[in-house]
């Protein structure tokens, strides 16, 4: 289920860094402009001294007020840099988000077929999304944050060491202490963390897996079962929740102690210099104000190795889609199919897994109807999958024109081959733009057409909205019937060479069948036409029928040899003919 | 008909008061974590509020006078003050998390039982997706508002009145100046908080759009692929992306002007008090100390209304979560599930099997719609004991929603169905299905291994298990699995073609020893040979049991002792195959039609 249990690899840092590059001038620009906040911002306290001081000097009102104006022009510059600087990390980091799931998607979408077995379409998803907000945390707000502590912490020690150096000194011995904490506990924190994330996981697979399942639960009185399944994953995710905040809270609590007593010093030292008049009380007051001032990055460290901790691993997340090879693909092109020949062909989905074809040979010429059968889960619609190049063949060739499938552009041979697919798979968009789907643009009169040629063009028509009607929540719900035919006519849109139709018409009624296969075989001639497919019926129409079985073809030739050969499909004739039944 | 579905927005307008004490109803268990959160709040508070105090009565009595005089006593009230505070806090948090935590796992478990008693047309309104978002997202939103809602909003609320208060009584005319800056920073709190809200929920929309697109073309991704039209979604793809990163740099903007801003305002507020103070102090009516304290109370004040914006929007966001929660947990159940009547209630079927005896199964006068065209229209049909009933008809005539009436999934509008004799609304639907087995169309099973799909809930049993694998004929298919019945199907069972999907689907009904066994168009995906070893082999096995064959082709109906012809949600047809090719009707055309072929 989660193959990234690898370990941290300076590569997920790498894979960040490539996109901050391309955008170094502007980095550059807003650290000036974050420095200058942190700067501006820093001498607020220092005029709060003067103020303080000037209160006492007899006649120091007109230094009291400088002071006042001061401070709030110094205000304003900080916030005025502030913006500028923030508004700026944190749309870098949007835009490098947005760049990266761009380049996420085209790596998914070109993925080679093996890839979407080995990532569930939930897992891809959470990389794309929960993953990705990760990292804008981590170079948005955590950048930020990061730097800005750095900025105020370097200029605040002058400020501070300006006042009194031996109190500077006894406070700064918080800081490495509050980090060895912050060490130990966000360690722990990681872990229960993941662990967290990962009930979250197994939280939402089963409420899929349930909620999907909901007829087969409702039919197999399975409510009590799975509402028990459910209860006990909840309770495992709601006692790690409870674990990772006792632990959160105490780190939390210890930054903010850290803070506390870092006051607890000044009051204590401080107090006793003022008194000793070694400072000034201005000088102590200003001293507690910095004090604030840098103990929120020193709370903001815990968060931001938080935010490092699940933005790396959320890079390596991302970097193992992205390393991912894109379908092989060669360089021929354009060029009519005459022939589809495979030759020994052998395949398992695993490797070293028991072969799903073992040596298949099956030639197909232009223009041809090759009907296809065999018994269930004798590899026929594993043909199909490697005739697309989804998978690649364990050994033998498949060659198109004689020339070897690979060397092929990639997406050439899926242009001029159209599939219809076994699992009727539509878009929640409108029947126009799925039967138009193969299209560059959705043309309506081809649309028509293609519906006509499916038989489903009169049920379109019963629609609300006819072409315009959306599939779907909102819209028209369709029988298994109606998903097949609808799937046909995306297929004959596609305009393509060859046609394969993989068992296609199990929902369609006998009689409409008929009529669909007689309208494919009018294209026969100019367009090659693979026929997968069970009902003999439909086979019978075929100039050609060849014979599964474990992943060879054992029998090959016209319905009247097959029949007399008495082998399989003979054996299937007899199972489906009606006089056979009713003679029994 | 009623409305089930369970939209994504809920109006502002609607959420009340109502919401928050309904709210507060699933919190009441857990009281005693409440009082106990909320006293260490109060203390956590008062802790924090010492500090201020404790500075000021240093400085005017120690530091201004330069004497030593309980000094060190402040210093020590101090330490303990920050103690204090963090104890308290630190526990007040866990409490609160505790309690959250709590408090949502029983909402959670009480919308999952809720939402599988629910009828399959709510399923058939709201996407698996939409159901899944109500329980992870929402119940998680529910949670922000009691852990940072609920107690921290008293908290702050609490903190701020206090606050308020020493600050009168520390100096009146003092405060009075403060309330312009205060003033301003919840006019631009308000201000800020609108634009806040609007952005937060474009995000989220934008969110949800684009998770909705990578769900639908990541699972169809053979079909994008099959056709070559990568590009296509791509360019589809980056519209939602730009769309989500706009609306994400804009909030960037918001907050870049928000943070800011609240901080120019209380540092502005600071100038106010050391102004007025300051010239206080050397007129020497006020002490530094109370201008300082006053400075630092104001500095804590400003703190919770800073997060103001932030604490109302997650609130508004959480309570129309709850809304979206509470709208399903007010849906009504199906009936079945209201008062399940005892199961020693179940009839027995009739033992009479003789013609002119009580059918077992019988549909009267059953008209039905699932809310647009009118699917059954007065369907009246009886099927005997032990009888084999084949419905056969065109698409979309009806056959399937025979099979969701006589289960219960949905209830007739009009007429009535009996099962041996009694209402099936009267009885016990859970004890009706444990006897009536359905074979779907469309197999689908559940992300797990075969055996925990054959099982279904069922105890393990080997020896009938055994049993049922051999009588299903697909011995021989399970061994030839990789893992045998530990094999893992995927999700959907996508790892299996249909054809073997059927195949585990046949033996989990088989498992669940039915009295009356249904198939709902089950054989299409399987090769002749497969289906006629799997239907004998299910003949045999359901011999003197009652079965109902839904089919398009005829050779699978013809040895049914009773052959119904649906046409337009009616019998118009009805008898054995003979008879019913004598009548040179509808299913006479429709066998000619086949034999030709």
């Amino acid at each position: 289920m989660n193959p990234s249990k690898g370990r941290f690899s300076i590569k997920d840092i790498h894979l960040m860094i490539e996109y901050m590059k391309r955008r170094k001038d502007k980095y550059v620009l807003f650290s000036i402009l974050r420095f200058l906040s942190s700067l501006t911002g820093l001498f607020v306290p220092w005029y709060l001294k003067s103020a303080v001081d000037s209160m006492k000097i007899e006649g120091g009102t007109p230094l009291f007020v400088d002071a006042l104006l001061l401070m709030l022009l110094f205000a304003f510059l900080q916030g005025f840099f502030r913006f500028f600087g923030r508004r700026g990390f944190l749309v870098l980091a949007r835009d490098i988000e947005g760049d990266i799931r761009d380049d996420l998607f085209r790596k998914v979408v070109n993925a080679p077929f093996p890839f979407y077995d080995r990532f569930a379409t939930g897992d891809i998803m959470s990389r794309a999304v929960n993953d990705l907000n990760a990292i804008w945390l981590l170079l948005g707000p955590g950048f930020l944050t990061l730097i800005g502590t750095a900025f105020t912490y370097v200029i605040g020690i002058f400020f501070l060491l300006r006042i009194d150096p031996v109190l500077t000194l006894l406070v700064l011995v918080l800081i490495p202490v509050a980090a060895l904490f912050g060490r130990v506990y966000s360690r722990r924190l990681y872990r229960l963390h993941r662990s967290a994330q990962e009930t979250l996981s197994l939280l939402s697979d089963r409420l899929n897996n349930f909620i999907t399942g909901i007829r087969i639960i409702k039919s197999y009185t399975m409510e009590d079962f799975v509402a028990r399944e459910f209860s006990h994953t909840s309770e495992d995710y709601c006692g790690k929740n409870i674990e990772v905040s006792k632990v959160s809270a105490l780190f939390h609590g210890t930054f903010a102690a850290a803070t506390g007593f870092g006051v607890l010093l000044v009051l204590a030292v401080g107090g006793l210099f003022v008194i000793q008049k070694r400072i000034s009380l201005g000088g102590f007051v200003a001293f507690t104000s910095y004090i604030g001032i840098l103990s929120y990055p020193a709370i903001a460290v815990g968060w931001i190795i938080n935010l490092y901790q699940r933005g790396t691993s959320a890079a390596g997340r991302i970097r193992e889609l992205m390393e991912m090879e894109e379908e092989p693909g060669g360089a021929e092109e354009d060029e009519e199919i005459m022939t589809l020949e495979l030759e020994g062909v052998t395949f398992s989905y695993i490797e070293g897994g028991s072969p799903v074809l073992d040596g298949l040979d099956l030639r197909v010429e232009k223009g041809e109807a090759v009907g296809i059968t065999g018994l269930t889960g004798s590899g026929k619609s594993t043909i199909v999958k490697l005739l697309l190049g989804f998978y690649q063949p364990r050994s033998g060739t498949i060659r198109i024109n004689g020339k070897p499938l690979a060397s092929f552009k990639k997406g050439w041979l899926r242009r001029k081959v159209g599939v219809v697919f076994q699992d009727p798979h539509l878009f929640s968009d409108t029947i126009l733009e799925n039967i138009s789907f193969p299209l560059e643009e959705p043309s309506f009169d081809r649309s028509v057409a293609c519906a006509a040629m499916a038989s489903v063009d009169r049920e379109i028509e019963t629609f609300p909205g006819q072409y315009q009607a959306v599939i779907g929540e909102r819209g028209v719900t369709l029988s298994g019937g109606q998903k097949q035919r609808l799937t046909l006519a995306r297929t004959i849109c596609h305009e393509s060479e060859l046609i394969v139709l993989d068992d296609s018409f199990s929902s369609v009624d006998g009689r409409t069948e008929k009529n669909i296969i007689g309208n494919l075989m009018k294209l026969k001639g100019t367009r090659t036409i693979i026929l997968i497919s069970h009902r003999l019926s439909a086979l019978s129409l075929c100039d050609r029928i060849v014979v599964i079985d474990e992943g060879r073809v054992i029998e090959e030739g016209t319905e009247d040899v097959l029949l007399k050969r008495r082998g399989l499909y003979y054996r299937f004739s007899v199972r489906q003919s009606l006089e056979g039944l009713g003679e029994r | 008909m009623r409305r089930v579905d369970v939209h994504d927005k809920v109006s502002v307008k609607d959420i009340d008061l109502r919401m928050t004490l309904r709210l507060l109803s699933f919190v009441g268990p857990h009281r005693l974590l409440v009082v106990i959160a909320l006293a260490a709040m109060v203390l956590a508070t008062g802790f924090n509020l010492l500090q201020p105090y404790v500075i000021k009565l240093v400085i005017d009595e120690n530091l201004v006078k330069g004497s030593l005089t309980g000094f060190y006593g402040y210093v020590v009230l101090f330490g303990v003050a920050v103690i204090g505070r963090n104890v308290f806090s630190y526990l007040q948090m866990v409490i609160v998390t505790i309690l959250g935590q709590r408090v949502i796992l029983d909402m959670r478990k009480r919308l999952f039982k809720k939402v599988v008693e629910l009828p399959l047309s709510f399923y058939d309104r709201n996407p698996t997706g939409r159901i899944i978002t109500r329980h992870i997202s929402d119940i998680e939103a529910v949670n922000e508002m009691i852990s940072s809602g609920l107690v921290s909003v008293i908290g702050d609320l609490v903190m701020v009145l206090s606050i308020a208060v020493i600050l009168l009584l520390l100096d009146k005319s003092l405060f009075f100046y403060t309330l312009v800056s205060i003033v301003l920073l919840l006019v631009f709190a308000h201000f800020m908080k609108v634009r806040l809200r609007e952005t937060n929920r474009d995000l989220r929309k934008n969110t949800a759009r684009m998770n909705a697109f990578l769900h639908e073309y990541i699972a169809g991704i053979g079909v994008v692929k099959g056709f070559g039209r990568e590009e296509k979604i791509r360019r589809k793809f980056r519209v939602h992306n730009d769309d989500f990163k706009r609306a994400g740099m804009k909030l960037s903007t918001l907050y870049s002007v928000y943070f800011p801003g609240v901080e120019f305002i209380s540092a502005l507020a600071l100038v106010i008090v050391l102004f007025k103070g300051g010239l206080g102090v050397i007129g020497g009516t006020i002490t530094i100390g109370t201008v300082i304290a006053f400075a630092g109370y104001l500095e804590k004040f400003f703190g919770p209304v800073k997060d103001m914006s932030d604490k109302y929007n997650i609130l508004q966001s959480a309570l129309a979560s709850c809304e979206r929660i509470f709208t399903i947990l007010d849906m009504k159940s199906s009936p079945e599930y209201a008062s399940p009547p005892a199961a020693s209630r179940f009839p027995h079927p009739p033992e009479d099997k003789t013609p002119g005896g009580d059918p077992l199964i019988e549909f009267r006068n059953v008209e039905f719609d699932y809310g647009g065209e009118e699917v059954l229209k007065k369907f009246s049909l009886s099927i005997d004991q032990g009888e084999k009933v084949a419905i056969v008809g065109p698409t979309g005539a009806g056959k399937t929603t025979i099979v969701n009436l006589l289960l219960g999934f949905y209830h007739p509008q009009a007429g009535e169905i009996l099962y041996a004799g009694r209402d099936i609304r009267t009885l016990d639907i859970g004890g009706l299905r444990r006897k009536v087995v359905l074979i779907p169309q469309e197999p689908f099973l559940f992300n797990g291994t075969v055996l925990d799909n054959i099982l279904a809930g069922e105890e393990f049993d080997e020896e009938w298990l055994e049993v049922t694998l051999k009588s299903c004929g697909i011995v021989k298919f399970v061994e030839n699995l990789p893992d045998g019945l530990n094999t893992f199907v995927g999700e959907r069972g996508s790892r299996f073609s249909a054809g073997q999907r059927q195949l585990v689907s046949f033996a989990r009904a088989i498992y669940h020893r039915p009295e009356v066994l249904i198939l709902d168009e089950a054989t299409g995906n399987i090769d002749p040979e497969t289906e006629h070893d799997v239907t004998s082999a299910i003949r045999k096995m359901m011999e003197g049991k009652t079965s109902i064959v839904i089919a398009h082709r005829l050779q699978t109906v013809v040895e049914c002792d009773k052959i119904a012809v649906v046409v337009n949600g009616n019998v118009a047809e009805e008898g054995p195959h003979g008879a019913l090719l004598r009548a040179k009707g509808y299913y006479s055309a429709l066998y000619g039609l086949q034999i030709t072929s």
